[in-house]
């Protein structure tokens, strides 16, 4: 091919790749890519990218392909506000957002401005209450789960001397303010409620304070890495009580972090659970996600992928442009893996618990809660 | 709370303090010998422990060559971080000197992130016996090694400076550089293996924690500022006082926690941070600066 047989293709390929881009769906992604909190993150990435991959084989939304991308939120809110401006200067239809609630707090006001939807699966319960319009939140909030697990110590394990130990930031304080609330209902209070900084080494001070308090149950609200710490800590002090930990200390990354005689007998809440799960779905889904990323998927990365393919499907029922993708996710009732996924007045969009408990390191359902979406408004 | 809680205690907070310890003097061996903040030790202690995760899994699931092979591994981390991070910029403002190591420590919690992923990981505890009792307190064997190590590696840190030649070599480095080139010492090299010593004693804090706390890409920073803390109470530059401030920071943790408010636990070390600072600058160990006017 001669050379002035090629510059007329040099010059116009941009123009053709320009106009590709410009029919491309933009979506923005500011979840966890470094960092700690990475241990989410890249689960949240993978099944995005997962959701988009399968949705594009199937010819796109409407005929248009659907392109990500990624912004990092790191671990700090302060990132995470940055993150979030960066993507929106590139005009997503809508943005996925992390699962930490500190982070998604302060990125609710930059989505009002912009009158861009943001989904989150973040469990904090205030998310929610900030009058956003266009927020959609995917993990049941915290109102209802810490509710679940405190009926399910008074009410199925006859409890009544309740410990409860937290992380000092959003989620712990939140969670164990619900807690707290729900006790009362019942006519109880704590018998000793201790806090612990995400980063801390050693717990013993916490737990010894929890035995002394003659505590007949332990709730623990944490992350990962310190609830792996105090289920350990907590079997070497003797602590010979039933714990119920939160959704973050019944995922395979905690369990399988922790030696199987310290997470044995103990209960946590959840949406749902991925390894051993009986639906034969889930357990396909969970295999094409591990061959395609080599990386075992958790419930959270389930749940994001139901909530990629409910933004879809709200997309292919009202339009890809904001505004319509925000009347579509109030009107869409999508039936993803875990949960048919429908909002409320507040944008909550699943609203349903289960309790599980550890077994031989295996996840066992224990009990499921459906609650209302007037109850879901309301707690 | 009774005696054998108050004993627990004592114990835990006493071997978190041991770390932060070890973890000071690794830190304080650099600022000694070159006058620079390392402020990217946490990240070798990181380096060390993953290292010791790698080495048991690859190599026959042997915890003493998971040990040495980490020693060895974190150490020759730590001469390529002085080549690449110290050496290139040693004559500039110890300002451009500390950014640069920052920078260094930032990019091993990267090259960490990406080559072993962001979940936590951990060694098996070092003993079969998981608990000892003693009186009427059960107490975790790993904690009782970290306590025990610590002295034995003060003790093997304190004949290799007084007892044997590199060592020597390496302390008259530290104390006056010009003098030691002057006896024909070679200062560039004992300034590497300043940074090797200082490499190997984070391996040994990440060999003892990774059965404990777990090893994860940013676990690094937190232990330092603790660490950093207790150099400061001990008597900042002082090697014994590093080791006290960095058990006084662990206990004063552990009970403030227990006897005081969890939620505090924190905000009260850095209270006592700040009153040393203010009635007592130079520590517990450290001696006075007098400065004529």
């Amino acid at each position: 091919m001669s050379a002035m047989r090629v510059v007329p293709f040099v010059v116009l390929f941009p123009l053709f790749a320009v106009q590709a881009y410009a029919a491309d769906i933009v979506l923005g992604a500011a979840v966890s890519l470094t960092t700690d909190f990475a241990l989410t993150g890249i689960q949240q990435k993978n099944a995005i990218d997962m959701a988009v991959e399968e949705a594009n084989a199937m010819g796109g939304i409407n005929g248009a392909k659907i392109r990500v991308e990624y912004a990092d939120n790191a671990l700090s809110p302060t990132v995470a506000v940055n993150a979030l401006n960066r993507l929106l200067s590139s005009n997503p239809a809508a943005v996925f957002l992390t699962v930490r609630g500190a982070q998604v707090l302060p990125q609710i006001p930059l989505l009002d401005k912009a009158k861009v939807p943001g989904l989150t699966i973040a469990g904090a319960r205030n998310l929610t209450k900030q009058g956003s319009q266009y927020l959609f939140r995917f993990f049941p909030h915290d109102g209802m789960a810490k509710r679940a697990v405190a009926l399910f110590a008074v009410e199925k394990l006859n409890r009544r001397k309740v410990a409860i130990i937290h992380v000092a930031d959003e989620y712990g304080t939140t969670g164990r303010d619900t807690l707290i609330a729900t006790l009362k209902e019942k006519g109880l209070a704590p018998v000793a409620v201790e806090s612990n900084q995400a980063t801390d080494k050693d717990m013993s001070a916490q737990l010894l304070k929890v035995k002394s308090a003659g505590a007949d149950v332990l709730v623990i609200q944490n992350h990962q890495v310190p609830c792996a710490i105090l289920l350990r800590q907590a079997r070497q002090l003797g602590l010979n009580i039933p714990v119920i930990g939160s959704s973050s200390c019944t995922v395979p990354q905690t369990i399988d972090l922790a030696a199987k005689e310290d997470v044995e007998g103990m209960y946590g809440e959840s949406l749902s659970f991925v390894k051993g799960n009986p639906d034969p779905r889930i357990q396909a889904w969970a295999q094409k996600m591990q061959a395609r990323f080599n990386v075992e998927p958790d419930v959270f990365a389930l749940l994001q992928y139901d909530a990629a393919n409910t933004l879809f499907a709200a997309m292919r029922r009202a339009g890809t442009t904001p505004e319509a993708i925000r009347r579509g996710m109030n009107e869409v009732a999508h039936e993803g893996l875990l949960a048919t996924y429908s909002a409320d007045s507040q944008g909550n969009m699943t609203r349903q618990i289960l309790i599980l408990q550890v077994k031989d390191k295996r996840i066992h359902p224990v009990e499921r809660l459906n609650f209302t979406k007037e109850e879901s408004e309301k707690l | 709370m009774g005696v054998q809680d108050v004993v627990q205690l004592f114990l835990s907070g006493l071997a978190i303090g041991c770390i932060y310890g070890l973890v000071a003097l690794g830190f304080l061996m650099v600022f000694t010998a070159v006058g620079a903040l390392n402020f990217s030790h946490g990240e070798l202690v990181m380096v060390g422990g993953y290292l010791a995760i790698w080495a048991y899994h690859s190599l026959g699931e042997s915890l003493a060559t998971a040990a040495v092979i980490s020693f060895v591994g974190t150490a020759i981390v730590g001469a390529v971080f002085e080549r690449v991070g110290y050496a290139p910029l040693r004559d500039r403002s110890m300002f451009v000197v500390v950014v640069s190591l920052i920078a260094v420590g930032v990019v091993l919690r990267n090259v960490a992130l990406n080559l072993a992923g962001p979940n936590p990981l951990r060694l098996p505890p070092l003993f079969d016996q998981e608990m000892i009792t003693i009186g009427h307190a059960s107490l975790p064997t790993q904690l009782l090694a970290i306590i025990v190590a610590t002295g034995v590696l003060l003790a093997a840190q304190y004949f290799f400076f007084t007892r044997t030649r590199l060592g020597k070599m390496m302390q008259a480095t530290a104390q006056d550089r010009d003098a030691a080139r002057l006896m024909g010492i070679s200062v560039d090299r004992m300034i590497t293996f300043t940074f090797m010593l200082s490499a190997a004693l984070a391996a040994a804090c990440g060999v003892m924690l990774a059965p404990v706390i777990f090893i994860y890409p940013d676990m690094g920073a937190p232990l330092l500022i603790k660490a950093w803390v207790g150099a400061v109470i001990g008597g900042f530059g002082s090697i014994p006082g590093a080791i006290i401030g960095g058990i006084l920071v662990g206990l004063l943790d552990t009970f403030t926690a227990a006897f005081i408010s969890s939620d505090f636990r924190d905000a009260l070390t850095m209270v006592v941070l700040i009153a040393f600072l203010i009635f007592r600058p130079q520590g517990i160990l450290g001696e006075r600066v007098a400065e004529r006017v």
